[in-house]
């Protein structure tokens, strides 16, 4: 009997749930349509987020490049000093052209090598500490170049998952009070504004999963770089000591 | 790093513009397919209890009593069985083995008159006006002195008509007779009316004490059951017979909550006698009950304490508690008709 009557009550309560999610499932799910109904503080909230997800991967596109332009640099400027070629070729060949990397060390070393000796600096100790106190600013402002704007994407990675879940938790509230002010508790009135708000969080996910990838490996990739160029910088320091040494000792010579 | 910017907005708005004509919104989910499926809890009680049968025959499907030869008759009837050996149909009465009898050859034939008893019965008080009913005392008279009138000749209505004219005179006997004896005593305030009739009194005694045997009779006769054997109802089994138990215990079981109740009511005139063990207080007593819940026979010991006085508290608070009737549904009288108790003061105290 009442398995009867619970079996009559089904098919209606079902039928009438299908009326009202058809009835407004149609227009409002699709990405616009939730854009479009959501709340000012969550439309900003989601033109922020989309703003430094573009941000972002133009500084991830940057890097990219950045970092590709600089690895081949260095493959090829070590290829070309380790040659054999003579050092003052080269430093004239350099010394033009606006120089990145190894080649910035380098150029960097070799003006002060060529001042001191234009200017008849003999002190070895001296020209030795100068040469390796240009190398180490011209190191730093290296890497502070490839570090540049590394740590918009740490901030965007730390911090977009949370203005996202403002945006929904804006959104659920503002849902939840037109709720409580149509007094219906039809899932079909709560979907819409629940979904519009979760949009944000997605949002957010969005922006911060790539930019916090993107920093790790950026940051990977500039630590690298660094150890690379203080490695040339140490052995160039070192051949230009050797050089140093020998000249002292040819001038006590003479 | 202009470059890098205009990359990446550009492959934000292909991917929105993407997710906006590609990704329409998910499918609205179809409800109406699903269907509820209906759900009855159904206790395995009713399946494993018994069921009314026959105890040697084969298992089958349905279990059922042995068939009775005749077709069903009475379906309201309570037990299974031939109706001969119905105890209701027992006390047929037969009007023919009686004729020799002088005074119960003038019964009516049962069906003759059959409206007499339930015509007076509820309307004494108009009898008592049109007929002079005796009062208490002349009713006792009666009553003492019942061989003395049947000699007596002021029976002349009764008597000489016996024979011939027995048909014609008992319509009129049937409502002056039972009346006067059945309903005398409660109307005993309206001896006013009732002094006045005193000469004719007389003759009603002795026609009534005359009367009195076969109305008595007559009274009895109208009481007794007169359907025909076959209409007295024996419900009929017509199923081959098969395995189950002597008497259907489908009746409903006590709840708990019930037997609770029983138990407490027990309980509250139970008396344990001091000093004697928890252990040794264990009594099992077996006692039955009628149907408005007194105990019927004397309690039974089944599993004695193995002390006297232990048995004895346990068969009194049965007792004692049974004498106003232990309230219990009677709609499942079948339930607890047979009851055996387990006193255990572990649980009592």
């Amino acid at each position: 009997m009442t398995g009867m009557e619970i079996f009559g009550i089904t098919p209606a309560y079902a039928q009438a749930i299908e009326v009202s999610g058809l009835s407004s499932a149609g227009e409002s799910i699709t990405l616009l349509g939730l854009f479009w109904q959501a709340g000012p503080v969550v439309k900003a909230v989601m033109i922020g987020l989309l703003l430094a997800s573009i941000w972002s991967w133009a500084i991830i596109f940057d890097k990219i490049f950045l970092f590709m332009r600089t690895r081949r640099q260095l493959n090829r400027f070590e290829k070309v000093f380790w040659s054999g070629q003579s050092l003052e070729e080269l430093y004239r060949s350099l010394v033009d052209r606006s120089t990145t990397g190894m080649g910035a060390l380098f150029v960097a070393a070799m003006r002060e090598w060529k001042k001191s000796f234009e200017r008849g600096a003999n002190s070895p100790i001296g020209l030795h500490m100068r040469i390796e106190k240009a190398m180490d600013v011209a190191l730093a402002r290296e890497t502070e170049r490839l570090e540049s704007r590394l740590m918009f994407l740490a901030t965007v990675g730390a911090s977009a998952p949370f203005i996202g879940l403002f945006g929904t938790v804006i959104g659920i509230m503002t849902s939840f009070q037109a709720i409580a002010g149509s007094k219906s508790t039809n899932l079909a009135v709560v979907a819409p504004g629940i979904a519009e708000a979760l949009l944000a969080t997605a949002l957010g996910l969005l922006a911060a999963i790539p930019a916090v990838v993107a920093y790790n490996k950026f940051s990977n990739d500039v630590a690298k770089t660094t150890a690379r160029l203080e490695g040339f910088a140490d052995e160039f320091s070192a051949i230009l000591s050797r050089q140093i040494d020998e000249k002292t000792r040819s001038q006590a010579a003479e | 790093m202009k470059g890098s910017v205009t990359l990446s907005s550009m492959a934000h708005v292909a991917v929105l513009a993407w997710g906006l004509f590609s990704l329409s919104g998910p499918k609205p989910l179809v409800v109406a397919d699903v269907e509820a499926l209906p759900i009855d809890i159904v206790p395995i009680e009713d399946i494993s209890r018994a069921v009314q049968g026959e105890k040697k025959a084969d298992l089958t499907e349905k279990p059922a009593p042995t068939p009775t030869s005749r077709p069903p008759v009475d379906a309201e009837a309570r037990n299974v069985g031939e109706a001969k050996n119905d105890k209701f149909s027992e006390r047929e009465p037969k009007p023919d083995n009686r004729v020799p009898d002088n005074q119960r050859s003038e019964e009516p034939p049962p069906s003759a008159d059959p409206t007499p008893a339930p015509d007076v019965a509820p309307d004494p008080i108009k009898e008592l006006v049109e007929k002079n009913e005796p009062t208490p005392t002349t009713e006792l008279a009666a009553l003492n002195e019942p061989p003395v009138p049947v000699t007596e000749e002021p029976t002349p209505e009764a008597k000489p008509e016996e024979d011939a004219a027995a048909e014609e005179n008992f319509p009129e006997l049937p409502k002056s007779a039972p009346v006067p004896e059945a309903r005398p005593k409660p109307r005993s305030a309206e001896t006013t009316d009732r002094k006045k009739p005193e000469e004719k009194p007389k003759q009603r005694q002795t026609a009534s004490s005359d009367d009195k045997k076969s109305t008595e009779d007559k009274i009895a006769n109208l009481l007794l059951n007169k359907e025909q054997a076959a209409a007295s109802g024996a419900k009929r089994s017509t199923d081959q017979a098969s395995l189950g138990t002597r008497q259907s215990s489908n009746a409903a079981r006590l709840s708990q909550s019930e037997m609770d109740a029983l138990r407490s009511q027990i309980q509250e005139c139970w008396n344990p006698p001091a000093a004697i063990g928890a252990e040794e207080l264990r009594v099992s007593v077996r006692f039955k009950l009628d149907q408005n819940g007194m105990v019927d026979g004397s309690p039974q010991i089944m599993e004695s304490s193995g002390n006297q006085a232990a048995d004895e508290s346990a068969r009194r608070a049965v007792l004692r508690c049974g004498q106003q009737g232990y309230r219990l549904p009677a709609e499942k009288y079948e339930a607890w008709r047979d009851v055996v108790v387990n006193f255990d003061p572990s649980q009592l105290f």
